[in-house]
């Protein structure tokens, strides 16, 4: 079982994207937490020499980051989105999902559209050191922090988890009183 | 696939190089703004984190339901601290990243106490928030 201490360096990281607007919460599935472009920029993505995917985070959210159990990432083109899904072990229900925004180039780092198969697809966690000084200067590790992810290809955050999961998140959502701003409903005039 | 990073097995990258990754400074984009807002916190906790990280049996740090918002600043000052002590340069000296320990965590904490918010707003309150 992991270590506490991680639950609240999630739980600060998290607030502080939203207080500060570079990150909200799906109103349509709100286990799913979308990452604006600015913030998505920690990360990057790439491929092993053996052609197999990774997502490359940076060692400064280590190892917090890895802390969670990430067991799968959903690609949706439509969205510009890298999905990751952290799910129970045992019961493989869904925990909640960080969406990171990727350009489609960058998205067919994972799977390559039209030319690759997800369900063959696996996605590796790498980590990456980057000189404060020198941003340009980037470090990877010689070893993959998680390997073997399933990867797969959604339409939207409705096919990430259950009908029940969603519908018990989004009353979750509507009882707890944050405010909408905190959510990406477009407020029209 | 152009323009797309590849890594050799001993980590070195291969190819072109890409536009680098925004820096993630960790005081600025976890410590900086710890005016936790309770609904929200609520929120992420009712929503997953207590999934993720459920209170263990015996050896909890704390538990969901009574942690306050000056502990967990605490323990995530604590958790920085004793991570940049264990971990900076960490790949590019090769070695692997460790994992903080809820006893290090703890051992702290009993050592020097909880921040009061006082001392909160002092430290961290107006840590400068620009990524430019």
């Amino acid at each position: 079982m992991s270590e506490q201490n991680y639950a609240v360096v999630w739980l600060m990281f998290l607030s502080n994207l939203v207080d500060n607007d570079y990150l909200k919460i799906d109103h349509q599935n709100p286990k799913v937490f979308l990452m604006d472009a600015i913030s998505s920029s920690f990360f990057l993505s790439g491929r092993d020499t053996d052609d197999v995917p990774f997502l490359a985070i940076p060692l400064n959210s280590m190892p917090f980051f890895t802390e969670v159990d990430w067991v799968e990432v959903s690609i949706c083109r439509k969205l510009g989105y890298l999905f990751l899904e952290s799910r129970d072990s045992s019961t493989y229900m869904l925990n909640f999902v960080l969406g990171i925004k990727f350009r489609p180039s960058r998205l067919d780092s994972f799977c390559l559209q039209g030319k690759e198969n997800p369900a063959d697809m696996r996605c590796n966690i790498r980590v990456f050191e980057q000189n404060p000084d020198d941003h340009t200067d980037v470090v990877f590790s010689d070893q993959s922090e998680l390997i073997g992810l399933t990867v797969k290809e959604v339409d939207s955050t409705l096919d990430i988890g259950s009908e029940l999961e969603q519908e018990e998140a989004r009353s979750i959502l509507a009882q707890s009183g944050i405010k909408g701003t905190y959510t990406n409903i477009k407020i029209s005039s | 696939m152009k323009d797309m990073i590849v890594v050799k097995p001993d980590g070195t990258q291969v190819g072109s190089n890409t536009a680098p990754p925004l820096y993630f400074d960790f005081e600025r984009e976890v410590l900086s703004n710890p005016s936790m807002n309770n609904k929200l916190a609520q929120f992420f906790i009712t929503m997953g984190l207590k999934q993720a990280f459920p209170n263990k049996q015996g050896k909890n740090l704390f538990t969901w339901e009574d942690i306050m918002p000056n502990q967990m600043v605490t323990y995530v000052s604590s958790y920085h601290l004793i991570n940049d002590k264990l971990n900076k340069g960490a790949i590019s000296n090769g070695r692997s990243v460790m994992p903080i320990l809820d006893s290090q965590i703890k051992d702290r904490q009993e050592r020097l106490g909880f921040f009061s918010p006082r001392e909160i707003e002092t430290r961290y309150f107006g840590g400068g928030r620009s990524r430019s």
